[in-house]
């Protein structure tokens, strides 16, 4: 949701900058832009219906709103139409309002924050039509409708009464979420203002959260249902935007539910493995998901243990398959017998390997290793070039290191790979080795150079 | 120039080279504390901290990986115990698969299944070894070859 994004980013702004930083041209060029992002298909027709919400606390509204409405610039006069309604609705409405009416409260309470205040509420009345939430509070609103009223205390202050609509509203999303049941609607604590400031930052993550609920909410899905037929039924309060908003969330909570249900459905889950071509029949029904559950496939025993034999089967398959990747010539070779020889030869002939290397090692580092702890500077090596003479063992590993990275990294075939790679190492090395180690080689190496190199086709 | 040395050989961030570092700390190690040693009992270090390097360069949680580690502490606890202990070899109904799980460390007590996993990870860590080995090898031959050359 683009614009959703886009309004939690600019309120967050908000949020940051202090409250008297806030210049009317900043407000103006926000507003500009909120309504410039008015992608979520939320027409000025629609916005006109959310101001034409019935609203019987436009009274209280207009008793409020009119302080601060009549010192709003110019910049409002789109939004002017439904300054009382838009009020209202904002005040119900959960994300900016908590930040909005904090000037509100400041406002109640001494009106020194008057100006930004009346900064703030343009800015929050332009973020409605894009604001994709409020599509989704204007549902829960909605459905909310037979117990959201009784909030509406005529009688009572202004701010309270926003407050508390404000902290129902917040109420409601965690309900929504299967938090909590509906809160109690009458509860009018002696400090809405300072929960508001509160329900501020949550506010931030709830609508994200109400999305994400809206999604995947297994918890809750009974819940938005029940919330979803609810909305069907209050027609007083729904406006087509309402309607609209609520078919959103109906049907994410119906697609949320009918995964559910199918999950419950399926008693035996399906197979993620498909198998060597022995089974072509497939249930067509069985949704693919990658869970550990096997689905007992068409035309095959159900057994419980000739399905966890076939799992078992088809994993093995399914190694013998990467591991003919990794050795290397076994492309050709079919059959669990011929390729579990191969690898069975694979394996000892690198470990002879090891072992030839190994006494070829002793007997040479003998030479190398031994004086040298003399460190040069290692110059960061081009593509497997390294130019400093290495004395020590150290510049050495940092030299293969950084050759081995260069070459495994370049390397993707085995047979000739490996012979490149060494190729390459002879011609680093040869360049690597300038510096003079001063040990004479001992006798057996000479031995050694004759030896025949192994000839293992790696 | 001792600096060089510690920040040099203090980045390895890839698993490659951490391989390689080991196996090359190792050595240097072998190389430093007992020079004079003869050929076959180096030879065998030699490939003991090849496979070490190996194991702690791969996952803790191969099979392998701490099937080797833990033979190297058994091979210290006994050489410190001066005490040689048997290893038990289990008695397994043969299967097709034994020679397999010889040749891999660990490899007794696995299903097969498991078996091939460790069999591919280990093939992979070995081959690695094997090039390591060779390069470290054909440098050294290089420097001898050199030497002579010079001398």
């Amino acid at each position: 949701m683009r614009s959703w994004s886009e309004a939690k980013l600019s309120f967050r702004e908000e949020r940051k900058m202090d409250l008297g930083e806030k210049g009317k041209f900043g407000l103006e060029k926000r507003t500009v832009d909120s309504l410039n992002c008015n992608t979520t298909g939320l027409t000025t027709t629609e916005w006109n219906q959310i101001g034409s919400l019935p609203c019987p606390s436009a009274s209280m509204v207009d008793s409020f709103g009119h302080v601060i409405w009549n010192q709003l610039p110019s910049n409002t006069h789109n939004l002017s139409f439904s300054n009382a309604q838009a009020t209202a609705s904002s005040s119900t409405i959960g994300k900016p309002v908590p930040m909005n009416w904090n000037p509100s409260d400041s406002l109640t309470k001494g009106g020194m924050f008057f100006s930004t205040g009346m900064g703030m509420l343009p800015l929050s009345l332009s973020q409605f039509p894009c604001d994709a939430g409020f599509t989704e509070r204007a549902a829960r609103f909605s459905c909310f409708s037979d117990v959201a009223y009784p909030f509406i205390v005529p009688g009572s202050s202004d701010a309270t009464a926003e407050a508390q609509m404000q902290k129902n509203e917040a109420d409601r999303i965690e309900a929504l979420k299967g938090r909590s049941g509906l809160i109690d609607q009458s509860s009018n604590s002696g400090s809405p203002m300072k929960e508001q400031r509160e329900k501020g930052p949550n506010e931030f993550s709830e609508p994200e959260f109400s999305d994400d609920a809206r999604d995947e909410s297994p918890n809750s899905s009974k819940g938005v249902f029940g919330i979803n037929k609810r909305k069907r039924s209050n027609q007083d309060m729904e406006s087509d935007q309402g309607q609209a908003a609520a078919q959103l969330p109906f049907e994410a909570a119906k697609d949320v539910t009918d995964n559910k249900q199918k999950e419950e459905k399926n008693s035996s889950t399906m197979a993620n493995v498909k198998p060597l071509g022995k089974n072509p029949k497939e249930s067509g029904e069985a949704p693919k998901e990658d869970y550990i559950h096997v689905r007992a496939r068409r035309g095959q025993a159900t057994n419980s243990h000739s399905l966890a034999e076939r799992v078992r089967r088809e994993k093995i398959s399914e190694r013998m398959k990467f591991l003919q990747d990794l050795v290397p010539g076994c492309s050709k070779v079919t059959g669990k017998a011929v390729m579990l020889d191969e690898i069975i030869n694979y394996v000892q002939s690198l470990q002879r390997q090891v072992e030839l290397f190994q006494t070829r090692t002793g007997s040479s580092s003998v030479i190398g290793f031994t004086p040298e702890m003399i460190h040069q500077q290692l110059h960061p090596p081009h593509q497997g070039l390294i130019q400093v003479g290495m004395a020590g063992v150290m510049n050495p590993s940092d030299a293969f290191r950084r050759a081995l990275n260069v070459q495994l990294a370049s390397t993707s075939g085995f047979k000739d790979s490996t012979q490149q790679m060494t190729n390459a190492w002879d011609e680093d090395l040869h360049n690597v080795v300038q510096m003079t180690y001063g040990n004479n080689p001992p006798l057996k190496t000479q031995d050694l150079n004759g030896a025949p190199r192994d000839g293992f086709p790696l | 120039m001792k600096q060089n040395k510690n920040t040099s050989s203090n980045n390895s961030p890839r698993k490659a080279s951490m391989q390689t570092y080991h196996f090359l700390r190792s050595l240097t190690h072998i190389n430093l504390t007992r020079p004079s040693s003869p050929l076959h009992r180096r030879s065998r270090a030699i490939r003991r901290a090849a496979y070490v390097s190996m194991a702690r360069a791969a996952s803790p949680r191969r099979m392998w990986t701490r099937a080797i580690l833990g033979r190297l502490q058994l091979l210290r606890r006994a050489r410190l115990l001066r005490r040689r202990r048997n290893y038990k070899k289990k008695t397994t109904i043969s299967t097709p698969h034994d020679k397999l799980r010889r040749l891999v460390p660990g490899g007794e007590e696995m299903d097969f299944c498991r078996l091939l996993e460790e069999t591919a990870d280990y093939a992979e860590f070995l081959s690695k070894q094997v090039r390591i080995m060779r390069s470290v090898v054909d440098f050294m031959e290089a420097e001898c070859r050199k030497k002579e050359e010079k001398v």
